[in-house]
């Protein structure tokens, strides 16, 4: 057959683009399962981490399950026990500077106290608001009292505010936009969570 | 026509496809701040170079003239959904840094290029050569940046500290544009290099 033909073409084009599609589709389901695993033990990590409790790599599972009581994390708020105390767990998520933030958040039942927060997803600047992620933030809102409803991300010392009596996180520098959103996205959710429980 | 040998050192220095043909700029930005996902980013970049030469080579009498191209974006498009589904699944981690950066080497022109230029007019096996010489001819270049980068901009080297505490880090070296001035001075340097040898002859 002409190789420059119509037909032969056609055919060619139709043949390597079966067989490579073929080839991925394979790769995929065979890697699946490991993907679907790591992400799911990936947000079970992070809501361990948002309670304070340090998750084990082999049995964050296990581990939630005896905190929760549920097999898996839900998208509505759960209630973790953690020393015959009720934990409201809860997911957020809010604009930031480049895309969503995705997080968790845990606060002690009467909404006075924010347990301590993670962050699942982000995609902020390495480096800068990009350090949302790391413990020294995330460290100052363990125990953090909340104040009129609110928290506030402020421009701190750059130490990090780890006073947990005045309900202020110190942002970061270089990240304005992110802190700011940071603190919105936050105080969003710990609104919502009032409604929540209220209506209780 | 082309040795091994030949090949290795043109493209690693001679014919570098970052200094000297100012090709892959684009991840040389995006990437250096940092020694892991530099790795990482490269070494996948060895990898698809690589194979897409050696899969274009051995299938290049099969090829219709008219669809060339497309069928090369195909071939290398396929193995860079390979290189992020095998990062998703064993290195979660790394995958989660780089984000978009593993689908761009899709857009990667030095392996088109290579594709094109090389892949095309010469055997499988010392495409596949040449694939891999340019993905390391590429991958020094940015390990030298995102040295400098990542000691300066974060005091540390693959995520050690190796700074003294209180070093003051520089903001500016996390950020993109840091990369254009390092690559540019190397590109100074590298050019007097030349110059020189040249001259002395």
């Amino acid at each position: 057959m002409e190789k420059n033909s119509m037909t032969y073409t056609a055919i060619f084009s139709f043949v390597i683009t079966f067989i490579l599609v073929f080839l991925l589709t394979l790769t995929h389901v065979g890697t699946k399962n490991r993907v679907s695993e790591y992400n799911k033990n990936y947000e079970i990590s992070s809501i361990l981490k948002a309670i304070g409790v340090e998750p084990k790599d082999q049995e964050v599972q296990e581990q939630f399950r005896s905190i929760f009581n549920l097999e898996l994390p839900t998208n509505e708020t759960m209630i973790a026990k953690i020393d015959g105390e009720d934990i409201l767990v809860s997911k957020f998520s809010g604009k930031a500077l480049w895309g969503t933030v995705n997080g968790i958040i845990a606060i002690e039942k009467n909404l006075k106290t924010i347990k301590g927060i993670d962050i699942i997803s982000h995609n902020e600047t390495p480096g800068l608001g990009g350090r949302i992620e790391e413990a020294w933030f995330l460290n100052q809102f363990k125990d953090e009292t909340i104040n009129k409803n609110m928290i506030r991300v402020v421009q701190g010392s750059g130490e990090g505010n780890y006073n947990s009596k005045d309900g202020i996180i110190d942002g970061i520098a270089g990240a304005t936009r992110t802190s700011h959103s940071m603190e919105v996205m936050i105080n969003k959710k710990i609104k919502s969570l009032k409604k929540e429980v209220g209506n209780e | 026509m082309n040795s091994y040998k030949g090949v290795l050192k043109e493209n690693l220095w001679d014919n570098n496809p970052v200094f000297v043909q100012i090709l892959g700029i684009c991840s040389t930005l995006a990437v250096t701040n940092n020694l892991t996902n530099t790795f990482i980013m490269t070494l996948s970049v060895v990898f698809v170079a690589g194979l897409t030469n050696f899969t274009v080579a051995s299938i290049k009498h099969l090829i219709p003239g008219k669809v060339r191209m497309i069928i090369q974006t195909l071939i290398i498009s396929f193995f860079v959904i390979i290189v992020d589904l095998l990062l998703r699944a064993f290195l979660p981690a790394v995958s989660k840094s780089l984000g978009p950066y593993v689908g761009l080497i899709i857009t990667n022109c030095i392996i088109m290029g290579r594709a094109e230029a090389f892949a095309q007019s010469n055997k499988p096996l010392i495409s596949l050569w040449d694939g891999i010489t340019t993905g390391i001819g590429y991958m020094w270049i940015l390990m030298a940046i995102a040295f400098i980068r990542e000691l300066l901009g974060f005091g540390s080297l693959f995520g050690i500290q190796v700074m003294p505490e209180g070093f003051q880090t520089w903001t500016i070296m996390i950020m993109a544009p840091s990369a254009f001035f390092i690559l540019g001075g190397a590109i100074w340097i590298i050019n007097n290099i030349k110059l020189s040898k040249e001259s002395s002859k």
